[in-house]
């Protein structure tokens, strides 16, 4: 049998293949519309899930930091009791710059802020020793989606750093922060740093229920997945990509080994 | 997604389900797992639909997100897991009447080659795509491309002869 034969035969196999029953496709949209909302939705697990440690999620942030990049600014763990406010409405010039080199790449920093925008209780300001600005430039928050049960903000802190903002459901949850950029033109070679995607590794942090990991990264509007990213990343909304580290492959740009140095401590 | 969306998802879904359910069945060899696969791509699709405005072929996209899926769930041993179901199995027994051309489907045929095989099989042969377009939606050089058609067409004759002689006796 010749190859063209062969091929012939595919043909008309290919010809004869009927699926046997129709396809449902208002269950996709279905499943699709669940992934962009209740899939994330926190599953209760037995004994509830406790966050996997502030430190250690604000430990594993400079691992994704450029050798020469900004500064990583740990975050704090806050209670909702904490005072002062951690948001301050004034804008410095600090402020202002990191405002001005974010916005062309993402356009949620110039549409008005909405309800769902405003940090969550228990913000506190992000430690810096030393330094006057600790606080959060209120108006410059944007919720960025939910992946399970951990909401996304981006917000820029009156010190001119980036910071990324995530809270678990629960009102015992702490709210966990990480920090970038000692100058501005260096934060966002950590932010948004050029490539494929034009985006980066923002923070790593797992569901202590059954110590599944994720890693989470911002990413510049216009940015098209690659289909082995669109088959492994979720786009809670154009801005953020999250990812189960367990389903990322080692060949992906933005999979980033786990250190044992910045591993997520037992227990916590 | 805003309506907009959805109806554009949902015209080229509908447009494009024929081929991609029957390049799932082909890649996996089982329509239920074929039509999860094509569930789950799809779903996925529909997830990053707003951005995917760029790409220039979706049909092309859909199968490359498919195949990675399939490649996974091999991984896992998904094959492993019992399947209730009630549709026979449409590989025929022996003693059917009809020759090996009307009994062997597309699953049928490419039985014995690996997810990527069938994929590179029916990519290639059955939609007749260039090589330099197989590889890049899969991901693999050129050269792997020819080797694995290579590879796949000596065991699609070698399967075929067999099932002929089988026949005859």
């Amino acid at each position: 049998m010749t190859t063209e034969e062969l091929i012939d035969e595919l043909h008309r196999a290919a010809g004869r293949t009927v699926a046997p029953a129709p396809f449902d496709l208002d269950a996709v949209r279905a499943g699709g519309e669940r992934r962009l909302r209740a899939r994330r939705r926190r599953r209760v697990v037995a004994g509830g899930i406790t966050v996997a440690g502030v430190a250690a999620i604000v430990a594993a942030v400079p691992s994704w930091l450029p050798e020469q990049g900004g500064t990583t600014t740990p975050a704090t763990t806050s209670t909702a009791t904490q005072t002062p406010p951690a948001t301050d409405d004034r804008m410095t010039p600090e402020a202002q710059a990191m405002l001005d080199q974010l916005s062309p790449m993402m356009s949620i920093f110039t549409e008005p802020q909405r309800p769902e925008d405003e940090l969550p209780p228990g913000t506190s300001e992000h430690e810096r020793p030393g330094e006057p600005y600790g606080r959060y430039a209120g108006s410059t928050s944007r919720y960025l989606g939910r992946f399970d049960d951990t909401r996304f903000w981006i917000v820029v802190a009156q010190d001119g750093m980036g910071c990324s903002v995530e809270k678990r459901d629960g009102p015992d949850e702490p709210v966990t922060s990480g920090c970038t950029g000692s100058s501005a033109d260096r934060v966002i070679d950590g932010m948004l740093k050029p490539g494929p995607a034009a985006s980066i590794e923002v923070v790593r942090g797992e569901r202590p229920a059954d110590d599944r990991r994720w890693l989470a990264r911002f990413v510049r509007d216009g940015h098209v997945p690659t289909p082995e990213e669109a088959a492994v990343w979720t786009f809670p909304s154009p801005n953020l990509a999250v990812a189960w580290e367990d389903e990322i492959p080692t060949t992906d740009p933005f999979y980033v080994p786990p250190r044992p140095d910045r591993a997520l401590p037992d227990g916590e | 997604m805003g309506t907009n969306d959805r109806e554009d998802f949902a015209d080229w879904a509908t447009a494009e389900l024929p081929g991609l359910r029957r390049f799932a069945y082909a890649v996996s060899g089982d329509w239920h797992r074929a039509d999860d696969l094509v569930q789950g791509a799809l779903e996925r699709m529909y997830v990053a639909w707003p951005k995917l405005g760029g790409v220039a072929d979706l049909g092309a996209y859909a199968r490359t997100v498919l195949v990675r899926q399939a490649a996974t769930e091999t991984r896992r041993a998904w094959w492993r897991r019992e399947r209730v179901t009630d549709v026979v199995p449409d590989s025929a027994a022996p003693g059917d009447d009809a020759g090996v051309a009307e009994r062997l489907d597309l699953a049928r045929i490419l039985d014995g080659l690996s997810v990527k095989q069938r994929a590179i099989v029916v990519l290639r042969f059955v939609e007749d795509r260039p090589i330099r377009e197989v590889a890049e939606h899969l991901g693999v050089a050129e050269g792997t491309v020819k080797r694995q058609c290579h590879e796949a067409l000596a065991h699609l004759r070698r399967r075929w002869h067999a099932e002929l002689d089988l026949e005859e006796a």
